[in-house]
């Protein structure tokens, strides 16, 4: 039976042998992330569907890449596999999006300066800035993003206890909002603000990443409850700051002001690699823990957490 | 709907077909850029790096006699920094926009080189070196909006596959210019010879190339039969740099593959056999002191003469 680069490389696109290893690195990866696991599991026809989705999002620039740059069926799968895990983390991105969206939703019916393009004019239902343009804002999210991080002094809040992702007060919610809405110049549905804003706070959705062997990262996700030799206790809220961390995060933790070098030996990835994500989760704790007077305990806890159970 | 002998759904077989990239197959890249022997490094051209387990998409901005400067080259997923360029699909065959990290500029050996993808154009390599102005059909990239972002980890990737390629070590790294002949040994007397024919169970040809240091010993009973029967081991010459340069060029690397693949050996240690083979069939118009002869010429027609030319292609 012909391998599934060769015939990739004779058709000029993924046949029979192509899908199936798509098919298998698929079901492999989607292991790695529960929060888009189907109530029945994954089943056969869950992954085929997930396949499906994969392939009409990045179908073309996939073909064309693994044509491009593989030269062997090793060499294939490894590029098909981040795509498949890069895919598979911007799904995971959409998944709280129902929490925020409500929010965003509360919000903007709340306060008097958002007003809602009315029924019978173009864009009807949207969202837009009370004596502004209303025409239905579409284009690249990205210079939305960034207004939505231009806006200063916004905090992440102090949680009490929930497993929900950090947003910002109201009041930094409503001020992101309207400059988001400004940049746009025009009205925006709520599923699009929603998708700005989720890209503003990120800490949502680091759910999974792709640093970590099986075996580090089976030991990294095991929740506290499953380890008993861990008797220490944990305030609350490093406990939460923890479980808001990523494998690979947890692994760097204790190291993250040592060499580079050590910091690539932990991680197992190259230099330029180890430093991303050092600054990841550099940011990720200023964006969770913030610069208030109980910062160093709430980090130092956070660490032991780390320590005792990587 | 599904077909016999496998579950996978007619309509992704049909998304997949209608995903297809033409230009790219392997009689379609063959068309383009001919047989191994004619490819030619050039400016602005796309190619295909790949050393152990590492492949990559590279740009080449120029090219010297033993190495390129070359940045990497992404496609799949789109990514892009403030330092990058983002190429248009329609400037590509890959009908994709190829993200070029301008940032990213490395040394890169010829040997690393695999195979020729695409030309893009010399403009875009210009970019890369002069920064002067955003040619056309291409914009400029972006810094993305936080490190969480996909961007950053496609660039320190490419970064690191780049490091990598950079540091590959060359096939001609342990040849030993430095080292004259040594102190003229003694030729050998004819029954030395028969008596090394004899051990070896080799022509004498094959012996003789051993004694003049034309082919290295690359068995252990060589070595100890010619320490014994001469009293020393043959001190062996490099072959010469323009043939190690030419050997190093991608428009070999097939070749050099099938050999390896022929021989059981790793790439490398195939380059090095060809050359010593390639290398003694050229003594002795060295040792008549003729001018340094057309490497490229040689390589060739010994190339042929092995019937590897189509090898792998």
């Amino acid at each position: 039976m012909i391998d599934a680069f060769s015939e990739l490389c004779e058709l000029g696109y993924f046949g029979r042998a192509g899908l199936e290893l798509l098919t298998g690195l698929v079901r492999q990866e989607v292991q790695r992330f529960p929060v888009l696991e189907p109530g029945p599991g994954w089943t056969r026809e869950a992954v085929l569907e997930t396949v499906q989705s994969f392939f009409a999002a990045r179908g073309k620039a996939v073909t064309a890449a693994v044509l491009a740059q593989a030269s062997d069926v090793d060499s294939m799968a490894r590029i098909l596999r981040r795509s498949v895990r890069n895919y598979l983390i911007s799904e995971a991105r959409k998944t709280p999006s129902g929490a925020v969206r409500r929010k965003i939703e509360d919000l903007l019916a709340a306060a008097g300066e958002f007003a809602r393009v009315p029924s019978g004019q173009p864009g009807e239902g949207r969202w837009h800035l009370a004596g502004s343009a209303a025409t239905p804002w579409a284009g690249d999210l990205h210079p939305l993003v960034e207004a939505a991080y231009a806006v200063p002094g916004v905090r992440a809040v102090r949680w009490s206890g929930s497993r929900r992702s950090p947003m910002a007060s109201d009041q930094a919610l409503a001020e992101i909002l309207r400059a988001v809405l400004k940049a746009a110049q025009g009205s925006m549905d709520s599923a699009q603000l929603t998708a700005v804003l989720l890209r503003r706070f990120p800490v949502a959705v680091e759910h999974a990443d792709a640093a970590l062997d099986e075996a580090s990262y089976e030991l990294a996700v095991a929740p506290l409850e499953d380890r008993p030799d861990i008797v220490a206790e944990v305030t609350d809220l490093a406990r939460e700051v923890y479980g808001q961390m990523s494998a690979s995060q947890r692994a760097l933790l204790p190291h993250l002001d040592k060499p580079v070098e050590d910091q690539m030996e932990v991680l197992g990835v190259g230099r330029t690699q180890a430093y991303d994500v050092a600054r990841r989760l550099k940011a990720l704790l200023q964006e969770l823990i913030g610069a208030d007077g109980l910062r160093d305990e709430i980090g130092l806890e956070v660490l032991r957490l780390c320590v005792v159970n990587p | 709907m599904r077909d016999n002998g496998s579950d996978i759904p007619d309509e992704l077989l049909r998304a997949a077909a209608d995903a297809a990239a033409p230009a790219l197959t392997r009689s379609a890249q063959r068309e383009r850029f001919g047989p191994p022997a004619n490819w030619q490094i050039r400016p602005g051209q796309l190619w295909r790096a790949a050393w152990d387990d590492v492949t990559l998409l590279v740009l080449i901005v120029s090219a010297g006699p033993e190495a390129v400067s070359a940045v990497p080259a992404t496609v799949e997923p789109a990514a892009e920094d403030e330092d990058s360029l983002i190429v248009d699909a329609s400037r590509t065959a890959l009908d994709e926009p190829v993200t070029i990290w301008g940032g990213l500029t490395r040394q890169l050996r010829l040997e690393v080189l695999d195979r020729p993808v695409d030309t893009i154009g010399a403009d875009v390599a210009a970019w890369v070196s002069e920064r002067s102005g955003v040619p056309r059909g291409c914009r400029a990239g972006a810094e993305p909006a936080s490190p969480f972002e996909a961007d950053a980890e496609v660039r320190a990737m490419a970064a690191d596959d780049m490091a990598y390629l950079a540091s590959a070590r060359s096939w001609a790294a342990g040849l030993d210019y430095a080292a004259a002949a040594g102190p003229a040994a003694a030729a050998p007397s004819r029954s030395q010879l028969v008596e090394l024919q004899r051990r070896l169970g080799r022509a004498l040809p094959d012996v003789l190339a051993l004694v003049d240091g034309t082919r290295p010993p690359t068995a252990a009973g060589e070595i100890t039969a010619l320490r014994e029967v001469l009293g020393h081991v043959p001190h062996v010459r490099a072959p010469a740099h323009g043939l190690v340069a030419e050997l190093s060029h991608p428009r070999w690397r097939p070749a050099a593959r099938a050999f390896a693949r022929r021989g059981d050996r790793s790439e490398s240690e195939a380059r090095l056999a060809m050359a010593y083979e390639i290398s003694g069939g050229s003594m002795a118009a060295r040792q008549t002191g003729d001018q340094e002869p057309a490497w490229r010429d040689r390589v060739q027609r010994w190339v042929q003469a092995q019937g590897l030319e189509d090898a792998g292609w």
